[in-house]
């Protein structure tokens, strides 16, 4: 440790010729009186000296720490799925209940608003499939080679009116691989939370059912169904 | 609150010289001066007091081919037209085209960006500004002469026929387009901006008047003027 | 606590300027940014399938064209179009991959063009293959040799979204007299739109 700033008064002790007395500065002639009577025991260890600052210093880190991470909740943390607010099993009504930050695209009473969505999902079923049913609009989709195809069932319950922009419903395999995350459907169907014909992202009945179509690979083992909104909460779903 | 507006300037310079006295107090005389000189380096730096002394712009002749930044830029003719594709002018108006061939002859793609911020909207033609009444012009829309379609980016060593297009006045009416070319400088760091690596439109290294071609049926029909262009200069 | 007036000595304004020049050296001169920021290369050739770690991607065909039609728009070449023909497999999740750019042995690069019914990037999900046809127009000279970097970090501001992350480079196999005859060939290729892979095409199967 090096000071940059010398003290122009050295400690007693050092650099005193054997025999002076121990107040007299070096240079200066007995009997003179020194300018400024240095304390005695000045000499506390570094650690001593600098306690405050050391105190300070894991608190300094922790705040720059913290600071600088705000990425995490202003990027990270509102895009994607991260919290995990029900799990449940096939079969179950798992409920979710989380606010969002509504644009008024859809309700434009509701613009910029933070708005409460509360919703009960059942999957019902879900299973492998051979062939794709005919998408409402589109050309009929085959399903191509080197993929299979799942049809997951969900039921849902909530208020009519509710916003359910940005469904997702995934497919989790073991090794974590995500089928699914797209909001748009295999068919080609805007809203996988919605019946195909539907128009909007608003719900109209209290209760209705849906069926989304989506590929996998072939020796992915499926371990749950996921749920969300785009984020950061989402239902888990495990199979049996 | 008379004083209120001087308030402000007044602390601040107080404080400097407090600071300043402060520090020069425990100086000696050789390092006053010292640190006098490098505050005063620091003091001009802002104001460009490194930057190359500036020189006069160089003529721009068609036909001649410039190096501007990364681009070898040859500007071959301008002509206009009443609409040129999807491009069409208000009523009244017309199209101006600046054709040239260019060539990037760095080792990186550069952006088409790059190349309307090297060859502005040329003053004092008529060009149609981006907001009315403000006088601020339009960045040139970058066409591919062959095909028509749009470039955004050019990609080294290959040479570009382009025409660089802008909504000019229909009363404008001149035989002469007085064009400039501006310098482009790379900057490879830039602790104001954050946007390290980039080119910037630094000052008119080439002007020059270019012949106008009126009222050429289309930006294709402009292969033949290529070689009397060539020959005027 | 004073004692004294401490003063601004030779010694340590030495030691700080000295200080900082060191450290301006240090950041300036060692090669931190290889250490850190370095991609992972992962080097292959045409047909073979290479694994991103996020994704399998295999360079199906490479051909070239004068011309790129679509129904859209047709482009010409100002050089020639270098037509990189590729599949996708993501494997973690919806991913979109934005990187694709050419490198010639001169060490230029080139970067895609959208002209021509020509994609940029592609996104897809796990689950299937995602055929994409990137169009590159290069000169002459930078046929031989040339390969092809592709990944979902793209390469604007010196492969800046390519850090840490896995890369692909496929030595497009072509040789000094074939990029003769490539050059000379007047081809019309009407690049297909983003999908599902022909039947025969799909990448390897697991």
């Amino acid at each position: 440790m090096t000071t940059l700033v010398t003290p122009a008064v050295p400690g007693p002790g050092r650099g005193t010729p054997p025999g002076a007395a121990p107040s007299l500065q070096p240079g200066m002639l007995p009997g003179s009186v020194p300018p400024d009577l240095p304390a005695p025991a000045r000499r506390r260890g570094w650690w001593r000296r600098n306690i405050v600052w050391l105190v300070l210093l894991p608190i300094a880190v922790a705040a720059a720490a913290g600071a600088s991470s705000f990425r995490v909740w202003a990027y990270w943390w509102p895009v994607g799925l991260h919290h995990e607010v029900d799990r449940v099993s096939v079969g179950e009504p798992a409920h979710m209940a989380a606010e969002y930050y509504d644009l008024g695209l859809s309700v434009p009473e509701r613009a910029n608003t933070t708005v409460l969505r509360e919703i009960d999902a059942t999957v019902t079923g879900i299973e492998q499939v051979e062939r794709l049913p005919p998408p409402l609009y589109s050309d009929p989709v085959a399903i191509p080679d080197g993929s299979v195809a799942y049809e997951v069932q969900v039921h849902f319950a909530a208020e009519p009116q509710t916003d359910v922009a940005l469904c997702q419903i995934i497919l989790v395999a073991e090794d974590g691989a995500r089928y699914g995350e797209s909001n748009t459907d295999l068919l080609g169907g805007p809203n996988r939370c919605l019946p195909p014909d539907a128009e909007g992202s608003l719900s109209e009945q209290p209760e209705w059912d849906v069926s989304s179509f989506l590929l996998a690979d072939p020796d992915a083992e499926i371990t749950q169904v996921r749920l969300g909104f785009g984020g950061p909460e989402y239902v888990t779903v495990d199979l049996p | 609150m008379k004083h209120a507006r001087n308030a402000g300037p007044d602390l601040a310079f107080r404080l400097t010289r407090r600071v300043v006295t402060a520090v020069a107090d425990d100086m000696s005389t050789t390092q006053r001066v010292g640190a006098g000189a490098v505050a005063a380096l620091v003091a001009i730096s802002p104001f460009g007091a490194w930057s190359e002394v500036e020189v006069q712009a160089d003529p721009l002749t068609g036909g001649v081919p410039v190096e501007v930044g990364p681009f070898e830029v040859t500007v071959e003719k301008a002509a206009t037209a009443d609409e040129l594709g999807h491009l069409v002018p208000q009523p009244g108006n017309h199209m101006l085209a600046v054709v040239a061939d260019v060539t990037n002859t760095g080792d990186v793609p550069e952006y088409g960006v790059t190349l309307s911020s090297a060859i502005p909207a040329p003053q004092d033609a008529g060009i149609v500004p981006e907001e009315p009444g403000k006088p601020k012009l339009p960045s040139a829309t970058i066409i591919n002469i062959e095909d028509g379609t749009s470039i955004s980016i050019l990609n080294p060593g290959v040479t570009h026929r382009v025409a660089l297009i802008w909504e000019q006045s229909g009363e404008w009416s001149g035989t002469e387009l007085p064009l400039e070319v501006v310098e482009l400088e790379w900057v490879e760091e830039d602790p104001l901006g954050l946007d390290d690596g980039h080119w910037f439109a630094n000052e008119i290294a080439f002007q020059g008047e270019i012949p106008v071609k009126p009222a050429a049926p289309e930006a294709s029909a402009g292969e033949q003027g290529a070689s009397t262009e060539a020959e005027q200069q | 606590m004073r004692h004294g007036r401490r003063r601004i000595t030779w010694k340590g304004t030495a030691l700080v300027v000295g200080a900082v020049t060191a450290g301006c050296a240090l950041v300036t001169y060692l090669p931190q940014d290889d250490a850190v920021d370095a991609p992972f290369i992962v080097e292959g050739e045409v047909g073979q399938p290479l694994d991103l770690t996020y994704a399998e991607l295999t360079v199906t065909e490479v051909r070239v064209a004068d011309v790129l039609t679509s129904p859209a728009e047709a482009a010409a070449a100002a050089g020639t179009f270098l037509v990189v023909d590729a599949t996708w497999r993501a494997t973690q999740g919806e991913t979109t991959f934005s990187g694709a750019e050419v490198t010639d042995e001169q060490g230029r690069r080139f970067w895609p063009s959208s002209r021509g019914g020509c994609s940029t990037s592609a996104s897809a999900q796990p689950g299937y293959a995602w055929r994409t046809t990137y169009c590159f127009d290069v000169p002459r000279d930078a046929l031989e040799g040339a390969t092809v970097r592709l990944a979902r970090g793209d390469q604007t501001e010196e492969h800046g979204g390519q850090r840490r992350d896995a890369v692909a480079v496929v030595d497009l196999g072509i040789t000094a007299s074939e990029a003769d005859a490539l050059w000379k060939a007047a081809e019309t290729v009407s690049p297909e739109a983003p999908g599902y892979p022909p039947a025969s095409a799909g990448g390897s199967e697991g």
